[in-house]
């Protein structure tokens, strides 16, 4: 436990020495949604900005985890290797890049709200269905990312592995976000899909716990 | 030898029996698909060949990680060949047959999406086999991408579909079997032909097997 | 649908493309099998060697 609360802070402090790597994701989310304003202008149908806002947000995701540990050299997993075990070191990079996306989720959301106005969505179901998407997405791809930093070319891998893994979760997402644009939903269904979304994300942690010590040892 | 290939042939004549009764039974009339309900026997068949080559592939990777023997690799890779053989041919025909019916190669359906998101996960296992040089290394580290995977699909496979409105295929939209409202004689073909299909899968899966077991020299 | 239109010569011919693939599918088998228990002997008769 202290063991991961430790490498949290590590990757905190890493991020903040290194900002070049959080300041190019803000721009990179900045840019993508402004050239969205400029080719749909500000009115589109509320249909078109869930899509829009999800395959945004996907993007962004997919640049902010794939370095955390792609970026890392061979010998710095090394010295982890020896000092961490390896539930810890997935754990914390899990929790940090779920901290990381949810951040940067909501400052897109604000971003595509100012550039491109806020469809009436029923909080009750998007705010729940948009952390816990976060979380989701951001474990899937942690883990991809350990599995694409194993192997040769892994920036192109990162997208061809991720994205099978991460669809499901994408398009539920789609769903629940477009279900929330009704106005007010019953508990039933919001039950539904909000369950739908957590079996994902469990599944993902679940997973990771197990399989991630295999691909950290050499 | 013979004693060891009965189902091999088992599956061969099961096929044939299926190409000859699912061409010469009759079939119940109905709207919109008419004559062509026959491709049940032989487009439903490549999906369960390769589910079964699918799951296969999952069972031997698992295998591999607890045991880290090299022919659960071969067996675990060459599932997942085989599997995606029959996934293509699966889609093909699929397309044909969509072409036919609902008016187009692609219509948006949970199934038909689901199936090319499979697609796609397990091509980029075969890039990902591509890109590890070092032999146990990639073995370890396709198994545990084969099993994330595999699970994740199984979750969109499985969940998607029930959330979604509505879907093309007989039988969605609450229970998982399409098999409702098939007619006797149909189902005295169906389940002969995909039987037979999933033999010859894991025939084509033996020999691909064995001969790269040869050509590696693992025994 | 049986005996109208000679259809049952399509069955035939379709029956007889399949069985020729199983036919050549059974072939490949065998020859593997026979290159497997080359192999094997191979392997014994060099284990005996030493």
């Amino acid at each position: 436990m202290r063991e991961t609360a430790e490498l949290i802070r590590k990757e905190f402090m890493l991020e903040i020495r290194q900002r070049y790597a959080i300041n190019g994701i803000l721009l990179y989310v900045f840019s993508t949604i402004f050239v969205v304003q400029l080719c749909f202008g500000r009115v589109i149908d509320e249909k078109t900005w869930i899509a829009l806002f999800w395959v945004i947000l996907l993007f962004a995701a997919f640049n902010a985890v794939s370095k955390s540990f792609i970026q890392e050299a061979s010998a710095r997993r090394l010295y982890y290797f020896m000092i961490a075990s390896p539930l810890s070191v997935v754990i914390s990079k899990m929790i940090y890049n779920s901290l990381l996306m949810v951040v940067l989720g909501a400052l897109s959301l604000g971003l595509f709200s100012v550039f491109m106005g806020f469809p009436g969505l029923y909080a009750g179901l998007f705010v729940p269905a948009f952390l816990l998407g976060c979380i989701g997405l951001a474990s899937a791809l942690t883990m991809v990312s350990a599995i694409a930093s194993r192997s040769g070319n892994n920036a192109a891998l990162m997208a061809i592995l991720g994205f099978p893994v991460v669809l499901p979760l994408l398009l539920l997402l789609v769903k629940a976000s477009q279900k929330a644009l009704t106005g007010r939903v019953e508990t039933a269904e919001m039950l539904r899909f909000l369950s739908a979304i957590t079996l994902i994300d469990l599944v993902v942690v679940v997973l990771a716990v197990i399989l991630f010590p295999y691909l950290w040892r050499d | 030898m013979i004693k060891s290939m009965w189902w091999k042939f088992l599956g061969l004549a099961l096929v044939l029996y299926s190409i000859i009764a699912g061409l010469l039974i009759d079939v119940p009339a109905l709207p919109v698909i008419h004559q062509t309900i026959r491709n049940l026997f032989y487009h439903v068949s490549m999906w369960f060949a390769m589910f079964v080559m699918l799951g296969t592939s999952l069972v031997y990777s698992i295998r591999y990680l607890s045991g880290f023997r090299m022919r659960d690799d071969l067996m675990a890779s060459g599932a997942v060949y085989t599997g995606i053989f029959f996934g293509l041919m699966g889609l093909m025909t699929g397309m044909i047959w969509a072409k036919f019916t609902w008016g187009d190669f692609w219509t948006n359906d949970p199934q038909l999406n689901g199936a090319a998101v499979s697609m796609m996960a397990y091509l980029a296992y075969a890039v990902l086999r591509g890109s590890i040089d070092e032999v146990a290394m990639r073995a370890r580290i396709s198994a545990v991408y084969n099993i994330f995977a595999f699970m994740l699909l199984v979750i969109f496979l499985g969940v998607l579909p029930r959330l979604a409105d509505s879907s093309l295929h007989p039988g969605k939209g609450g229970n998982t079997s399409t098999m409702e409202g098939l007619d006797m004689t149909m189902r005295m073909v169906f389940y002969p032909a995909a039987l037979g299909w999933i033999l010859i899968a894991c025939w084509l899966l033996q020999l691909h097997t064995r001969r790269r077991a040869l050509i590696q020299g693992i025994h | 649908m049986e005996g109208s239109d000679k259809f049952f010569v399509v069955v035939i011919v379709m029956s007889i493309i399949f069985t020729g693939l199983g036919t050549y599918l059974f072939l490949i088998d065998r020859k593997l099998s026979r290159i497997e228990k080359k192999l094997k002997e191979f392997r014994g008769s060099k284990n005996n060697d030493k």
